[in-house]
């Protein structure tokens, strides 16, 4: 009871602290995950296949269609091959290239350590609230970097032309290369959204024009963020997909075998095993490249990664502070935790939807609003919708 | 919606501290197995 209590008070606590980003970060998400429903929801087609697949008889079957489908998407990130590949291995590197900075920069927001290689590069002093700021502000400076990069063509047509246009009124003749053109705009925007993001996200105290202020403790950073994570990281993320993949594959042929639940149960125990397989190897492979780039660093007279500053707050708070230990963990369960939830939701669903969902699904005209309550009956289904 | 994720992120924390503790346990062992500069607690 008192440890009910505890963990109750805990959830309070929480909420009062973090209602406000929580608000920001639930309202973004919400918008943009209406944004994509609405028009999945509106197309016929689309619908129809989220109707049959909801009102499939039989769990064995709607659980292995889920399965397949997500075995159909997996095999464009990853290649159709279920042993280890590089194809595999880089989809794998190109994600933990991003997520460490990420995770590390939401640790610090609540609460963590922001200091690397004798650099404090996010500074621990400020507010909460400060923190946050700064976060919002690396976030959408990389989102408008994004899109920036995917408009770049238009951009430096836009450039051209007005370049060309003035060439052409001061009485001379000739165009810029455009590659150099496409160069110059791309340089300009990364260093005015790195300087817009060291100003305005100073006062949030990230210091992000300390890294590429140069000198041996930056070069640190660079070395643990674009080499030692996310290659170390990637091995197992690559290892773990491909063993999921493997056994779902397998439990997908033996659709006709006998003892049906007994494989699936046979599958999903192996998938969770080999997950904590992994989790263990990882917790065992990251300090180790951890340690030995201290020991190159130590020799060559750089500053070392203060990991157990990192370890410690994963420690006293795994999923606050402690989050770029246990995010960098967490993520080599994921397919394992995609796996059970298309599992449980394919079980679930009977449960959930009742006869509500047979009656929206008879239906022969079905409005959006009747489409949204089927949607948000079968829920869980909208992660696997696609094409059969 | 964010109720439901907070009891779940204070369950996970709760229930995961254990298990994050002895993997904690096994970085440190592994880190002190290889030596040198920057060990947790040197």
């Amino acid at each position: 009871m008192e440890a009910l209590s505890a963990f109750l008070i805990s959830v309070g606590e929480v909420f009062g602290e973090f209602w406000w980003p929580l608000t920001i970060i639930g309202g973004v998400l919400g918008m943009v995950a209406a944004s994509a429903v609405i028009p999945i929801l509106n197309h016929d087609d689309s619908f129809a296949q989220i109707r049959d697949w909801a009102i499939k008889p039989g769990r064995a079957d709607r659980y292995r269609d889920l399965i397949a489908y997500g075995l159909r998407v997996t095999a464009k990130f990853y290649g159709p091959g279920l042993g280890l590949s590089w194809r595999g291995y880089g989809a794998c590197l190109i994600v933990a290239y991003a997520y460490p900075v990420f995770l590390w920069l939401f640790a610090w927001a609540l609460g963590g350590p922001g200091a690397l290689g004798g650099l404090p590069l996010l500074d621990e002093t400020k507010s909460p609230h400060l923190r946050w700021f700064g976060l919002v502000i690396v976030c959408a400076a990389t989102i408008f970097l994004a899109l920036f990069f995917k408009r770049i063509d238009q951009f430096t047509d836009l450039v051209e032309r007005f370049l060309t246009r003035s060439l052409h009124r001061a009485g001379l003749i000739g165009h810029f290369p455009r590659f150099a053109l496409r160069a110059a705009i791309a340089a300009i925007a990364v260093v005015a959204v790195v300087a817009v993001v060291g100003g305005v996200g100073g006062v949030g105290g990230v210091a992000v024009v300390a890294v590429f202020a140069g000198g041996a403790g930056v070069a640190v950073v660079w070395f643990v963020f674009l080499i030692f994570l996310p290659t170390a990281n990637a091995v197992l993320d690559h290892v773990s997909i491909q063993v999921s993949r493997w056994l779902l594959t397998d439990l997908v042929n033996r659709r006709n075998a006998a003892w049906q639940w007994l494989i699936i149960i046979g599958h999903v125990s192996a998938d969770v095993f080999f997950a904590g397989l992994f989790l263990v190897l990882l917790a065992i492979l990251l300090p180790a490249v951890l340690q030995l780039a201290n020991h190159a660093f130590g020799l060559i007279g750089w500053a070392v990664v203060e990991w157990g500053l990192y370890l410690e707050a994963a420690r006293h708070k795994p999923f606050g502070a402690g989050w770029l230990v246990t995010g960098m963990l967490v993520t080599t369960l994921l397919p394992t935790v995609v796996h059970l939830l298309a599992a449980g939701g394919a079980l679930a669903l009977p449960a959930i939807g009742g006869g509500r969902i047979e009656t929206l699904a008879a239906k022969s005209k079905t409005t959006l609003l009747d489409r949204f309550g089927f949607l948000g009956l079968i829920g869980i289904s909208v992660f696997f919708l696609g094409r059969r | 919606m964010m109720v439901i994720a907070i009891v779940f992120w204070q369950g996970a924390e709760h229930f995961t501290g254990p298990l994050v503790n002895k993997l904690a346990d096994l970085a440190v062992s592994t880190g002190r197995a290889i030596g040198g500069p920057g060990m947790p607690g040197t």
